[in-house]
């Protein structure tokens, strides 16, 4: 569980200081995408312990976050 | 009874519960996309809106949350298998959690005494909604856990009951779930 909090702590930090050292807008943006699914699932198979739940509600629960995701990244490359 | 981890095809919680948590979710996730349209169709007020917004207050709101999901889901671990220290652990989930109340009031506070507000443009008007909306279930959660603190340290959960305990930690990961996508949505990519 320890190990799944230092690996959510530094996916939350990674895109926040790549930004304030000037990281390239096109770059950060699709890192941030993928550290939030990444996040997400973490979040919902450890601590919402959703890895022991059935299939149907496990997938649902992980599937969540990749939609939103997915189709926000989608406006923001037509944008 | 013997207290046993977790097997496979369990839900945890009440599956009341987790009908409201994919409804909340389902809500979150139209006005994300809603976000995500509005900001495509005029991505120079967004960028300008969240260049005023401080990305410290963002992640230090974020660590306050995913601590306090920490302590709670780590609480639920020991109490269900009847180790000591759990309501110590969710009234610190509850103090971790206040990190990311006060952080968003202060910032509530200062954005208002610079002039922001919903009514500036498209990009604060989805701001102070979409954070204050979250805020409210924020508030709602730290509810459910000095109930949980209390009838915990009152010995009404024991590790075979998990049902109530399970239910109020699922409600309060859905809240820093949310946050996970809300968070980076605003101080990053707008």
């Amino acid at each position: 569980m320890l190990a799944v909090y230092i690996a959510l702590m530094v996916c939350t930090m990674t895109p926040v200081i790549a930004m304030q050292a000037g990281a390239d807008a096109s770059v950060l943006v699709w890192l941030v995408f993928a550290l939030v699914i990444v996040k997400a699932v973490l979040l919902v198979d450890h601590f919402m312990e959703m890895r022991h739940a059935p299939i149907g509600w496990r997938f649902a629960a992980q599937a969540w976050a990749p939609v939103v995701v997915a189709v926000i990244a989608g406006f923001h490359a037509v944008s | 009874m013997h207290a046993s981890a977790p097997t496979r095809h369990h839900l945890p919680g009440d599956l009341a519960v987790w009908f409201f948590i994919f409804a909340e979710l389902a809500v979150f996730g139209i006005l994300f996309i809603g976000f995500g349209v509005a900001r495509s169709l005029d991505p120079a007020t967004f960028t300008a809106g969240r260049e005023v917004l401080h990305p410290w207050t963002g992640l230090i709101n974020t660590i306050g949350l995913i601590t306090a999901s920490y302590l709670v889901a780590v609480a639920v671990h020991r109490l269900r298998h009847r180790q000591p220290c759990v309501t110590p652990l969710l009234w610190g989930a509850i103090a971790a959690s206040s990190i990311y109340t006060f952080g968003k009031l202060w910032e509530y506070a200062d954005l208002y005494g610079n002039g922001y507000n919903l009514g500036t443009d498209t990009f604060f008007m989805f701001y102070f909604f979409l954070t204050f909306f979250h805020f409210m279930h924020v508030v709602l959660g730290q509810i459910i856990l000095v109930v949980l603190a209390v009838k915990v340290k009152r010995g009404d959960y024991n590790g075979d009951d998990m049902n109530g305990m399970e239910s109020g930690a699922s409600y309060w990961h859905m809240v820093d779930l949310v946050w996970l996508v809300l968070f980076p949505m605003l101080y990053v990519l707008a």
